[in-house]
């Protein structure tokens, strides 16, 4: 958010770690993703006829409003699968948040009726143990149902730690961390669509990035397909890395989300984050 | 509770063996066991950039309230995470005394009964858990096959049960522990945790914390292993002790001063 958005006078905040992933997906499986009004945009990230889809599995910390309020404390975990570059009557680039999923119902009541971001509750654990014998952790999203919703494993070793602004690898994912979110009213179902500016404070003494391995298994609809077909699935995936641009990364960042505004109301200023 | 603290009226009191192991974790990493408006103070246990944490497993025995009631007394076991020296920040808009206070992100009981009379008088919701107790292992799961964690402990006949005195790296440990609680706010309320000082008993433990699932958040510790209290500080112990806790009450009302800590109305 600027220092001219006037809806960022109040907002929410708090710390994340974020495990992230971008992955491209065919074109036509990710536009199934978006709402009707919603166009997927040019981008340069990824292959031609594919496009790039961001995996995120937070914990998120201390998120709480600007204001006093008797809100409380809002510490949680939270998975998202989020489509960059998407645009809505040409206007654009912005950030659509696809599906989320939560395991408490506070943040979900807000993210959905006030945001209007489509977030569901799930049962989300964080597990320690060993996985292709080495020592690793397990996030695991599972739908209230008790079906596999998706999980991502890690080794705990990331030796490389970095400010987000100063890794040249991180670069592509910092721009489209950066866009603005786009969601729908009422209640993530539309028709209306808003903007929210979701600032990372990129230069906080917090703040930092490093690639780690993973293993990410996802089901349903979100099922990823094999890379080559015929060949088993990669025991691990690398790191993302200057010539890696899908492996994954861990990121520590405080971050704010300004109150929802019209698209109309949004000026070119906008798009210069305050903290970027 | 002090002998001027009203809210200490009304308490539930019990007895309690409580097994504990103090770990320095990044401060960092502590930092986000805590709610928005509360954060961490100095201390004097661990080494700059650290923070002590306290992982706490205790049976509890004989647990009744200081009115007549129509429960009858409760054992149950009970898993804690606790932080001390926290204090509340400086833009929360709760006044009083800033601290230090123990906040505990995660508390785990088998009690029903316990975990009502804790939402009802405290205002918190435990989570329930499975406990498996055996002479030298005490184990809390979510269920069949979800392991939370795990304290495994040995002892050597040497080292014997004495006064809380007879193992003086133990009074870091009291100091803490001595602390009041405080919950998870926006608006603090803090409550006294008192223990029986003068009753009580204390033994060092030689013990491996093997936690299996990160179940405070944000808290990515492997299993470690810690010598006796009597060897360092940050050792693992066996507290027998009586306690009392009184109902909340706000921290503008703190009946304890920061350079009375460790000296409760028991000891």
């Amino acid at each position: 958010m600027t220092y001219r958005n006037n809806s960022a006078a109040m907002n929410l905040s708090g710390d994340s770690t974020m495990r992230g992933i971008l992955i491209p997906l065919e074109m036509a499986r990710v536009q199934a993703l978006l709402p009707h009004g919603l166009k997927l945009g040019k981008q340069t990230l990824t292959p031609a006829g594919t496009h790039p889809v961001m995996l995120f599995f937070n914990d998120i910390f201390r998120g709480h409003l600007s204001i006093p309020t008797l809100i409380p404390n809002l510490t949680y975990h939270e998975f998202h699968i989020g489509i960059p570059f998407t645009y809505l009557a040409g206007n654009g680039p912005y950030y659509y948040m696809a599906r989320l999923y939560l395991d408490q119902l506070l943040p979900i009541l807000g993210g959905r009726f006030f945001w209007g971001l489509p977030k569901e509750m799930a049962s989300i654990t964080v597990s320690a143990g060993t996985v292709f014998q080495t020592a690793a952790y397990t996030y695991t999203v599972t739908s209230p149902a008790g079906y596999p919703v998706a999980s991502l494993s890690w080794q705990m070793t990331v030796s490389d730690f970095q400010v987000p602004t100063k890794a040249a690898y991180f670069s592509p994912i910092l721009q489209i961390l950066s866009q603005t979110l786009v969601s729908r009213l009422p209640a993530a179902v539309g028709p209306i669509y808003i903007l929210s500016d979701f600032d990372k404070m990129w230069t906080a003494p917090t703040a930092r990035v490093g690639s780690i391995s993973t293993r990410i298994l996802m089901d349903g609809e979100l099922m990823i397909p094999n890379p080559v077909p015929g060949q088993p699935a990669p025991e691990w995936i690398q790191g993302l890395a200057s010539g890696n641009l899908f492996g994954a990364f861990e990121l520590r960042v405080p971050w704010r989300l300004s109150l929802p505004y019209p698209p109309q109301s949004r000026s070119s200023v906008f798009a210069q984050s305050w903290y970027s | 509770m002090t002998t001027s603290n009203p809210f200490g009226f009304f308490n539930a009191g019990g007895n309690g063996i409580i097994r504990g192991v103090t770990l320095p974790i990044d401060k960092s990493l502590v930092l986000d066991f805590l709610p928005a408006g509360l954060e961490l103070g100095e201390q004097n246990v661990t080494v700059a950039g650290k923070h002590p944490v306290l992982f706490l497993f205790s049976e509890m025995s004989n647990v009744r309230m200081s009115i007549p009631t129509l429960l009858s007394p409760l054992n149950y076991h009970e898993h804690r995470v606790c932080v001390p020296f926290t204090y509340i920040s400086k833009d929360s808009v709760t006044p009083g005394t800033p601290g230090p206070y123990c906040f505990i992100p995660k508390v785990y009981l088998d009690s029903l009964w316990a975990d009502l009379g804790s939402l009802l008088f405290w205002g918190s919701l435990k989570e329930m858990a499975h406990f498996a107790v055996s002479a030298q292992r005490y184990m809390v799961s979510s269920g069949p096959g979800h392991n939370l964690t795990s304290l495994t402990w040995r002892i050597e006949a040497a080292n014997g049960y004495l006064p809380v005195a007879g193992y003086p790296n133990f009074k870091l440990v009291r100091q803490m522990l001595s602390q009041p609680m405080i919950s998870s706010g926006p608006v603090f309320l803090i409550h006294d945790f008192d223990k029986a000082w003068d009753f009580a008993l204390v033994r060092p433990l030689w013990t491996v914390l093997q936690p299996e699932a990160v179940y405070v958040q944000g808290c990515e510790v492997g299993g470690s292993e810690s010598a006796g209290i009597d060897s360092s500080p940050l050792g693992a112990y066996e507290l027998r002790v009586p306690w009392r806790l009184s109902t909340p009450y706000p921290p503008l009302f703190s009946f304890r001063q920061p350079s009375l800590l460790g000296q409760s109305w028991y000891s």
